[in-house]
């Protein structure tokens, strides 16, 4: 269907159109505001996230290095009847938070299960390294979520800009110019209509 | 009997093997060709672990079938009880973490009842009280009050050491079936082995902020040094200065523990317990130092080959099973 189809070519619909059009610009450069904020914001994540992972990663190993070591010393079954002797694990609760008008989970730990002295000593150092690395990972866990709802939050973003500034705008200035056209072809008219007759009266005075 | 344990050689073999195919296949040229005979194909590292166990039991009960009565009395103290500990502290482990009955009674390791009731009856108790109760006509019935200990204070280290003792105790009880020229040695095994394993407790616990029980009612004695030493260590004793007061054979097994390795505290007491029972055979090489040797070689072969086992399974490098084992490191 043609965006002109419906259009009247009047001038106040002319006037209409004109404050739409200056809205709808005002709302996309606020979204195109929204939208480098957003990615200012996706970028630094990333590179937080980045390094972050890797030193989770670096220390995951340490704490793997020492859980081979258990293994090997100990037997996998007494390593697995050491980690039944903890009563419970971790309690967590997870908490709406907002960036930028974009929700994430934030997660907050209630309660931790005590470890220390409770292990066989060749566990205990892993397992104390282990508890550290939770709450890291946890943090990690939090700005991963954050990450993944701010680059959703981009995308839709930069459509609706995108579709504001190569479909919607186009078309309001389609139809103003198509209005201002009309009404500048009707003014023409009008004039030469008016200057025709004025000739004719003159004419016929003489 | 000798004969059919690998040797320091053939186990460096093992631990050189690329990874579980490979040592699968090099353990079918061995005498546990016959152990693993129904196995088919691949076998995972825990159904090793089970058949090394299983073959260990069933060496440790044609000894103890063939002995005279007396030296299978100290036989069955010295490794049947030390077995029946370790499942109880297993066992134990469960109880106090709520685990559902059929995980506990998987962590255990068959055996036939010792000193104690059955596990079977043991998890039918449902509180303390009952456990106490069904633990009342065994040896281990002066677990009450450590039991008690454990419940105030959430950990079970308590019961844990509670039982290194009664262990030792046990097999001073059953020392005058042995030659008397071998108690002294057997003496000193199974006081290392608690004192160390106490000593291990102990350094776990420093730094511990939350109220502890008085170390004197864990910790009553130690066999080879002075108990304040462990009190002294719970308290935050310098670990080097506490080390070197202990003396030998002490110092040198707990060295790791100052680099942070308590693996390897272990490993060298395993080594020590080994030099120990095998320095007896120097003496005589036919009657009970010959057996006692050869029972603590399976134990140790067990051992190293369920950590070679795991190790090949998961990718770990032969240097560092090396560092870990007792056996390897005596092949030429």
């Amino acid at each position: 269907m043609s965006v002109l189809s419906g259009v009247r070519p009047t001038k106040g619909y002319l006037l209409e159109m004109q404050k739409r059009i200056s809205f709808i610009e005002r709302g996309c450069e606020f979204l195109k505001l929204k939208r480098d904020h957003l990615a200012k914001e996706l970028s630094v994540s990333l590179e937080v996230l980045r390094g972050r992972r890797a030193k989770i990663n670096e220390r995951l190993k340490e704490v793997y290095e020492d859980i081979v070591t258990a293994y090997l010393v100990l037997g996998p079954s007494e390593v697995r009847s050491q980690a039944n002797s903890i009563r419970k694990t971790f309690e967590i609760d997870t908490l709406p938070k907002s960036v930028m008008g974009v929700r994430y989970p934030s997660i907050r730990v209630i309660s931790r299960s005590k470890i220390q002295g409770k292990l066989d000593p060749t566990l205990s150092k892993a397992a104390s390294l282990m508890m550290e690395i939770f709450d890291d990972i946890l943090r990690l866990a939090e700005f991963e979520a954050r990450a993944e709802r701010v680059a959703d939050e981009l995308g839709k973003t930069n459509r609706k800009v995108n579709a504001l500034e190569n479909v919607v705008i186009p078309s309001y200035r389609q139809v103003i110019k198509f209005i201002q056209d009309k009404l500048d072809e009707e003014g023409l008219e009008e004039l030469v209509r008016t200057k025709l007759i004025g000739g004719a009266i003159a004419r016929r005075r003489e | 009997m000798r004969a059919r344990l690998l040797a320091p050689g053939a186990m460096k073999a093992l631990a050189l093997t690329k990874d579980l195919e490979e040592f699968l296949e090099h353990l079918s040229k061995t005498p546990y060709r016959e152990e693993m005979g129904g196995e088919r194909g691949f076998v995972s590292a825990a159904r090793l672990e089970a058949i090394f166990n299983q073959t260990f039991l069933r060496r440790l009960e044609r000894i103890i079938r063939v002995c005279p009565e007396g030296l299978s009395e100290f036989l069955q103290t010295y490794y049947c009880m030390r077995l029946e500990i370790n499942n109880l502290k297993r066992f134990l482990r469960g109880r106090f973490s709520k685990l559902p009955l059929e995980r506990i009674r998987e962590s255990l390791t068959p055996l036939e009842p010792y000193k104690s009731v059955s596990f079977e009856e043991l998890l039918m108790a449902e509180a303390l009280e009952d456990l106490i109760g069904s633990l009342r006509d065994t040896p281990y019935a002066p677990l009450k009050e450590s039991l008690v200990l454990s419940d105030r204070h959430d950990t079970l280290w308590p019961v844990e050491a509670r039982l290194n003792y009664l262990y030792v105790e046990a097999v001073q009880g059953v020392l005058s079936k042995i030659p008397p020229i071998d108690r002294g040695r057997v003496r000193r095994m199974v006081e290392v082995e608690a004192d160390v394993e106490n000593l291990l407790l102990a350094i776990n616990w420093r730094g511990v902020k939350e109220a502890l029980p008085p170390p004197e009612n864990v910790f009553p004695h130690a066999y080879g040094f002075s108990p304040e030493v462990i009190g002294e260590i719970i308290e935050g004793r310098r670990l080097d200065e506490a080390t070197a007061s202990l003396g030998p054979p002490y110092t040198e097994i707990l060295r790791p523990v100052l680099e942070d390795d308590f693996a390897l505290v272990r490993t060298n007491l395993r080594r020590h317990i080994y030099e120990m029972s095998g320095a007896g055979r120097v003496r005589d090489d036919f009657s009970f130092p010959c057996i006692v040797s050869y029972l603590t070689s399976c134990d140790v072969e067990r051992g190293d080959l369920v950590a070679i086992a795991w190790g090949k399974e998961r990718g770990v490098e032969p240097g560092r099973i090396f560092t870990y084992s007792v056996l390897p490191a005596y092949a030429p």
